[in-house]
């Protein structure tokens, strides 16, 4: 393609003029957006609340919140590296894959090969790095669409892990790894969980404090304008899913920390997760945008409701459940957002 | 002879519009017709009647293929009737094949019967053959050059029509409508089209095209009816303009010959431009435009325009690098970049602005707010120590919208909230915030209701005459009228004709682009 804008010419009347309106509609507009803003973490709120009064022994402990707060940095860290190609407009399909990988490359090297535990993390994360830029070129350069280069991508990086491991769950992980990832408790709380944190608050400062964010914003909304306003969304795009494979397999070494060992299947099961979190976080706090808080308030609120109906005796398929259902109100709700606001600029 | 289509006291009311004042006309079998007239003169009013698109008020009356009929037609009752349309986008499907877009209509019709592939090729094949169309048919559409797609979408109607006949028992007969489907075509690709029309009429069916080209209408047509402000006002002969002064008359006739116009800009006549050469422009090539070269002066509304598909409508977009040029260089106050290489991020570098024809997709993230839209370009001055800063980032654009009187100048507000007239006063804002040195505009003000228009060219004109230079490409003539210092006019992607001053007017800028190459008026070298 040799243009990437309309020369304008004839089209159909698209004159749409309209006064007033935008003024009479911001009071209860205003209202409606606050609710939004705040909607996840009152149900959150209320949802402990509920837990906390059924199982007063159980959900309410101390213990109880601490071991959550740990034990879900894992997907917290991922959905966030999610979060980044997606605010510019791509999809990563690979990052369950790679957190496999990853985890299971660090213990190969480490329990099997006997390398020094800092050298087998520097792999570790080289190979998300890599599977990024692989990312990356397929789909910024060469235009393959995200969706299918991140999930072949991602299947390579399976077949990579169950090779590398022969199938096999591979334990024995330095206590060195396992003690920077879970042998410090700052407020009872394992260190990786403030992990995730620091990266959380990051990205809220990159997104919302610096240019790079705004040109993030503008190159997944509108990549043309974005374009022509100066932004080079090539280099945007390309640094984000290069993020998303490097968090992914970062997170993939808090796995292996936690667990003291790497399972080949340990990953995947996590992307519908993290795709729930990122999309029931876009309807909160910034709505309507992929936002770091969001995303950290729905990767806790999904998994105390989820730890609270397997402590009432649940079985774990409520774990689809509920993850699928989040997924599928999430994105219902943030339609029902945009078409709310149409109708309100058409009238 | 025999005609094929007739249509009686046609008209058409919007609101307190009249589009369509009480026009008749008819197409004889074996005759190409063209319907000329100016831009809102109601050719599109007239066909879009004649396909039950518009209901035409009362009292007309409609003769097809012998069919007489005294109210509107439904939407879609024209094929039975015998009636084909070709529009300028054409209505093909570019990622399916020429066999599946030729024979699209009888696929969809076959239901859940198994489609016999082979068979479909074939008859594609030999209508591509019959008409001398040297494409494989199994090709998709999107790899087509635009002439063989206009072509393709010809064959299809002319393939309907056939079908028409056979189901109808006719011998002949049949009308297909073309409204402005060369309007992007180069001049042999016109030829071309101009050649299967012939074609076309040669076995009894009639043909109603819609051109702004003059000369391919008298080339192609049997005779003209000339529509002006929705009135008819000639029907007539065109072998009789097939002379060198030919085209001149057509062209008195099209616009009526008024002169009173020429007093719009008169006003800001009154303060010139300045002589300083700011940008200049030299032998810019791209897919359309062959070699334009010009030379733009501090504080002056440079114009180019031309007919729709001349090669005018790419040059801002090539200078500013969102489409790619062939070759070309621009000069801007005495440093040389080759426009084949320069990008959106490094024409901002260097001051010069772009704001784009279609606003929805280019200009505006309708969903994001005003600030965030109108800050995108400068927002590394809103940084201090690697933070933006948002205070200092909101009291900036809201100066800027209540300088360029955007209503409301509520930066927070998602710039869809915003009227169409006050996007474009955004987005024009926008781009004067970069403080540019060369400002180009792609058909600022399409979709935007009068007053924000008038504001809009009152807006260009001040900030070029604070010391920019503006380049404004469209294809409205009132308006180039209205804001050019100097106009230059694309044909066939070539200048052919230069006005200046108190020359510009709406009727003289009208005319030099329906003359295209050039006769009579000074020829640019
Ligand atoms: N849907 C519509 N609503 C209101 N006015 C219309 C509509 N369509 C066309 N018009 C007006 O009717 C007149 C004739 O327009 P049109 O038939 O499109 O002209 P042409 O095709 O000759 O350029 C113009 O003044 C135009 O603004
Ligand atoms: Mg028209």
């Amino acid at each position: 393609m040799t243009s990437d804008i309309d020369l304008g010419g004839p089209r159909k009347p698209t004159t749409r003029t309209r006064e007033g309106g935008a003024r009479s509609h911001t009071k209860s507009r205003n209202r409606a957006n606050f609710i939004q803003r705040w909607a996840l973490l009152g149900v959150w709120v209320v949802l402990i609340i509920v837990f906390s009064v059924i199982e007063p022994n159980t959900f309410l402990s101390m213990q109880n919140f601490q071991s959550l707060l740990g034990s879900q940095a894992i997907l917290l860290l991922l959905t966030l590296g999610l979060m980044v190609p997606l605010t510019t407009g791509d999809f990563d399909l690979s990052i369950g894959s790679v957190l496999s990988l990853s985890a299971m490359v660090v213990a190969v090297l480490n329990a099997q090969h006997h390398w020094p535990v800092g050298l087998a993390v520097l792999v570790g994360i080289a190979i998300g790095l890599v599977v990024g830029l692989v990312n990356a070129t397929l789909t910024v350069a060469l235009r393959i669409d995200s969706l299918i280069a991140t999930l072949g991508m991602g299947t390579v990086a399976a077949g990579i892990t169950l090779w590398v491991s022969d199938s096999q769950t591979i334990s024995g992980v330095s206590d060195a790894l396992i003690n920077a990832v879970v042998g410090f408790r700052l407020f009872g709380i394992p260190i990786e969980f403030y992990y995730g944190l620091i990266v959380c608050v990051a990205l809220w400062y990159v997104f919302d404090h610096t240019s790079l964010g705004r040109r993030m914003l503008f190159t997944g909304r509108g990549r043309k304008v974005a374009r022509l306003s100066g932004v080079n969304v090539s280099r945007i795009r390309f640094g984000a899913l290069v993020t998303s494979g490097v968090l992914a397999s970062v997170s993939g070494l808090l796995y292996a920390g936690t667990s003291g060992a790497a399972n080949p299947g340990a990953g995947e099961p996590l992307l519908l997760p993290a795709f729930a979190a990122v999309f029931l976080g876009s309807t909160a706090i910034s709505s309507g945008r992929f936002n770091p808080w969001g995303t950290f308030i729905a990767v806790y609120f999904l998994s105390s409701g989820i730890t609270g109906l397997q402590l009432l005796g649940v079985s774990s398929f409520v774990q689809n459940l509920f993850y699928g259902g989040a997924l599928i109100i999430a994105v219902v709700f943030a339609q029902l957002a945009r078409r709310r606001h149409a109708r309100n600029d058409e009238d | 002879m025999r005609h094929v289509l007739s249509v009686e006291h046609a008209s058409k009311h919007f609101g307190g519009v009249i589009a369509l004042d009480d026009v008749s006309f008819d197409v004889q079998a074996g005759e190409v017709h063209a319907l000329l007239g100016q831009n809102g003169s109601g050719k599109s009013t007239l066909i879009k009647c004649l396909s039950g698109y518009h209901s035409p008020e009362p009292g007309w009356r409609l003769t097809i293929n012998g069919t007489k009929i005294e109210r509107p037609l439904h939407p879609g009752e024209f094929r039975q009737l015998g009636m084909s349309f070709v529009h300028q986008d054409l209505g093909l499907v570019p990622s399916l094949s020429i066999t599946e877009n030729l024979r699209a209509g009888v696929i969809v019709a076959g239901g859940l019967s198994r489609i016999r592939w082979r068979e479909q090729y074939r008859i594609a094949k030999a209508l591509l053959d019959e008409f001398e169309i040297d494409i494989d048919p199994r090709d998709a559409v999107e790899t087509l050059r635009p002439v063989d797609r206009a072509l393709i979408a010809l064959v299809r109607a002319v393939d309907e029509l056939r079908r028409w006949k056979g189901s109808a028992g006719a011998a002949e007969g049949g009308v297909l409508f073309l409204d402005e489907v060369t309007a992007v075509l180069d001049r042999a690709g016109k030829n071309r089209v101009g050649a299967l029309v012939r074609r076309i009429v040669a076995d009894g069916a009639g043909v109603v095209v819609v051109s702004h080209d003059l000369k391919e209408m008298v080339d192609v047509a049997n005779r003209i009816t000339m529509l002006r402000d929705g009135s008819l006002i000639a029907t007539v002969d065109a072998a009789e303009y097939e002379n060198p002064s030919g085209i001149e008359s057509l062209i008195e006739l099209m616009t009526g010959n008024r002169r009173d116009n020429g007093a719009i800009n008169v006003e800001r006549r009154a303060t010139p431009p300045g002589d300083r050469v700011v940008a200049a422009i030299s032998d810019l090539t791209g897919s359309l435009a062959r070699k334009f070269s010009a030379e733009l002066h501090e504080g002056e509304v440079l114009a180019v325009t031309g007919l729709v598909g001349a090669g005018w409508e790419e040059i801002p977009a090539l200078l500013f690098g969102a489409r790619r040029a062939e070759a070309g260089t621009l000069t801007l106050d005495g440093e040389t970049f080759d426009v084949a290489r320069m990008s959106p991020g490094n024409a901002i570098s260097h001051g010069i602005g772009l704001v784009p024809a279609n606003r929805q997709e280019d200009g505006v993230v309708s969903d994001l707010s005003v600030r965030a839209n109108v800050s995108l370009p400068v927002l590394s001055t809103f940084m201090a120590k690697g933070r933006l800063v948002a205070r200092e980032e909101r009291a900036r654009i809201r100066a800027v919208l209540d300088g360029y009187r955007v209503v409301p100048p509520d930066p927070e507000l998602e710039i869809q909230a915003l009227s169409g007239g006050n996007q474009q006063k955004a987005v024009v804002a926008k781009w004067l915030n970069i403080k540019p040195r060369l400002l180009l505009l792609q058909d600022p003000t399409q979709g935007v209701d009068v007053s924000a228009r008038e504001r809009i060219q009152d807006i260009v004109w001040r900030a070029a005459r604070a010391g920019m230079a503006v380049l404004y490409a469209s294809a409205n003539y009132e308006e180039v009228a209205a804001v050019a210092d100097r106009v230059i006019v694309v044909s066939d992607g070539v200048i052919t004709t230069e006005i200046v001053g108190a020359d510009i007017t709406e009727d003289a800028v009208t005319a030099a682009c329906l003359r295209g190459a050039p006769s009579g008026l000074e020829e640019v070298a």
